[in-house]
């Protein structure tokens, strides 16, 4: 596993979504993701964060730990905090071919997340917080040598 | 993010909402106090222009069908409640597109995010002004 950029720690709020997109873009351009597989890790580390900020943390500042990884063809962005435990793997999945009025309540964005990501790891921190690890696959550029 | 407001009149006026940048958690609450805004002021109907909009997550959806309950004199959701902030808009909604609320332009992205929720059979989506105008 190869550490693409150092991770950001901060106190986040939901003032801070933008900061931490930039981060992973930024991150995930280096690491020579394809351009079009980086809205997809943008989006699924924008609900994850949001989730975490506003059901782990209740709107308030809390620590949040975000960093970028490289294993292979597969990017991860590991994401860990300090909230209660909460395994967001668990939820499971909207019937699409419901109607809305049937549908279960709760998680849009873990919806979302797994829409454009590939896998969703999650590990409860033994001293208390979160490990939540969003994994896409594939996503690299691929180098062309010239004969 | 940035919202600029221009009222049109077309066969009735028309509220554009225009949306730069990017829309998320830290910001979709001002996307609907801003129709509220204007809906208290008498505006019925609600073009959203997102040309200009880079990127959508998943509170933008709440945003989105916030605004389609405020059009339709309903106070919306609790807006931590996820899916079900949606059952409102399905229970009674017989011909799909809400009446008072169109999208123009979402770019392809924001697209896919609508249709992965099912919300793009909520929100008639244009490509042209005029045409979305004139359809309220």
């Amino acid at each position: 596993m190869v550490q693409v950029v150092a991770p950001i720690r901060l106190r986040a709020e939901l003032k801070d979504l933008k900061t931490i997109r930039q981060f992973v873009s930024e991150a995930a351009l280096r690491a020579k993701v394809e351009p079009t597989f980086v809205y997809d890790i943008l989006l699924a580390t924008t609900e994850a964060v949001t989730n975490i900020i506003v059901h782990g943390y209740k709107n308030k500042p809390g620590w949040i730990e975000v960093q970028v990884l490289r294993e292979d063809d597969a990017l991860w962005v590991v994401l860990r905090d300090e909230a209660k435990h909460f395994d967001p793997t668990f939820f499971p999945s909207p019937d699409l071919s419901s109607s809305l009025a049937d549908r279960q309540l709760g998680g849009m964005g873990i919806h979302l997340i797994r829409e454009h990501m590939d896998r969703l790891v999650y590990r409860a921190a033994p001293q208390g917080g979160n490990e939540l690890m969003l994994i896409k696959e594939n996503v690299f550029q691929k180098v062309t040598r010239e004969s | 993010m940035e919202i600029l407001i221009e009222t049109v009149q077309g066969k009735v006026p028309v509220t554009v909402l225009e949306l730069h940048g990017e829309l998320d958690g830290s910001n979709f609450e001002k996307v609907i106090a801003q129709a509220k805004t204007c809906f208290e002021s008498g505006n019925r109907d609600f073009l959203i222009d997102m040309s200009d909009l880079t990127f959508m997550s998943s509170s933008g959806l709440v945003a989105l069908h916030s605004i389609a309950l405020i059009s339709r004199f309903e106070k919306p959701d609790d807006l931590e409640s996820g899916w079900s902030v949606f059952h409102s808009l399905d229970q009674d909604n017989d011909t799909g597109f809400q009446e008072h609320v169109k999208l123009l332009n979402p770019q392809p992205r924001i697209i896919q995010t609508l249709n992965k929720t099912g919300m793009n059979r909520f929100f008639e989506v244009f490509t042209d002004r005029q045409a979305a105008i004139a359809s309220f």
